[in-house]
């Protein structure tokens, strides 16, 4: 459907590669019918706004739901996919964090602590992925991914109990969280009350961060998926505070990704832009809502979303092991 | 001003600027026929939202340092150098 331009293969003049995409990108509008493109970018917007509803609402950047979105949908190579993904994670990131930081949810300095062991993560994880093989990988994490989302719908209603007992605020904070001042409230709109609470298990949560990130980097997958558990399960912070301060660290990891994607010209502008916009419209709404929803609602939603993510990688397992396809590989 | 108030002017602005920017690169797009103005607006769009992060990131660091919080602005400063190595890494 949408012809693939040349990738430049120079590697180490950025300002170059920046001309030579925007002359790549130059080339493939020409050469692609005018209405079409105007079509498939309204398309696209449209299709992304459900995606960055439901990642607004459960802390995730999307990107595992835009490749194959992109793939099987639209027909894109699966690189241009993943490299527009990156940048709509990125829009993503960044929409729902500057909600969130509006409504003061999000946890900026547990954030920029827990991302530290994230991408740390990330780094080791992209070194390891060359000497491991990766049907391992997937079928750990989605053993990993299946039992926490199960968890998650199995205890979503004990998020709404420990919300309105204020159990949160009754937790012992460690001595880490003292000195950084980690712990925090913010506003439950559903509940109408201020919600405090204190952050604790802050060793066990940076160390569970960084396998995180190792999953992240040595699979290709997003950190939210794995971020917003860590943080509600193992730091006992509230599933909301947990989703937004998710979003703020996505916008940080992903944007470095981004800018080296651009620089050596693998984004194509035109249908980024269109998933950028659509994705940013979603975050809006989603942002809007997710504080007004009960957080067992929130929980609810993400044990599905991290059930499918399990297939999903269970699926890619399977297929990577014997061979065999099962829809989603 | 506190740090939530500052991340989210930040973020906020380059959010903006960048969907003005893309808008824009629409508005042209469906005017005038593969003009490189759009695609030039395209591009300033998508490297304007990708590098908001790292600017935020940079002043919150700013902030640290400025109120003596030195755990926080060397966590900040940890995960600002691991970012540009994994990214040199990446390419």
């Amino acid at each position: 459907m949408v012809p693939s331009y040349v990738v430049s293969e120079n590697k180490f003049f950025p300002i170059h590669f920046a001309f030579n995409s925007l002359d790549n990108i130059y080339t493939y509008e020409k050469h692609s019918g005018h209405n079409m493109q105007i079509m498939l970018s309204f398309t696209l917007a449209i299709v992304m706004i459900p995606v960055g509803f439901l990642a607004a609402l459960v802390g995730i950047g999307g990107g595992t739901i835009i490749v194959p979105l992109l793939t099987l949908f639209f027909g894109l190579p699966i690189k241009e996919a993943v490299a527009i993904s990156i940048v709509t994670v990125v829009a993503a990131g960044i929409t729902g964090a500057s909600r969130y930081l509006k409504q003061k949810i999000t946890n900026i300095r547990l954030g920029l602590f827990l991302e530290m062991s994230t991408t740390l993560g990330a780094m080791l994880g992209a070194i390891l992925a060359l000497s491991l093989p990766s049907f391992v990988l997937f079928l750990l994490l989605a053993t990993v991914l299946i039992y926490v989302g199960l968890n998650q719908i199995y205890r979503g209603k004990k998020e709404r109990e420990m919300i309105k007992h204020r159990a949160y605020e009754k937790i012992h904070e460690d001595t880490i969280a003292k000195t950084l001042n980690l712990s925090g409230k913010y506003w439950d709109a559903a509940e109408n009350a201020e919600i405090k609470y204190k952050v604790t298990n802050t060793l066990q949560g940076l160390f569970a961060s960084i396998t995180a990130g190792l999953a992240s980097g040595m699979l290709g997958i997003g950190g939210g998926v794995l971020k917003v558990p860590i943080m509600n399960e193992v730091m006992k912070i509230p599933v909301k505070v947990a989703v937004a301060t998710s979003k703020f660290m996505m916008c940080l990891t992903a944007s470095a990704a981004a800018l080296v994607y651009i620089n050596e010209g693998r984004v194509n502008l035109h249908l980024a832009s269109a998933t950028v916009l659509g994705i940013m419209m979603g975050e809006l709404i989603g942002t809007r809502v997710m504080n007004r929803v009960h957080a067992d609602k929130i929980k609810m939603l993400l044990g599905l979303v991290l059930a499918y993510f399990g297939y999903l990688m269970l699926a890619k397992g399977v297929y990577r092991f014997s061979g065999v396809k099962l829809p989603g590989a | 001003m506190n740090l939530e108030d500052i991340a989210c002017k930040g973020l906020t602005l380059g959010l903006t600027i960048s969907l003005i920017i893309l808008t824009l690169g629409f508005f042209f797009a469906y005017i005038v026929h593969s003009s490189p103005l759009t695609t030039i607006l395209f591009y300033a769009g998508i490297i304007t939202l990708v590098i908001t992060p790292v600017i935020v990131i940079t002043g919150l660091l700013i902030v640290f340092i400025k109120m003596r919080e030195k755990y926080m602005a060397l966590i900040t400063l940890t995960v600002i150098i691991i970012i540009i190595i994994s990214g040199l890494l990446k390419r």
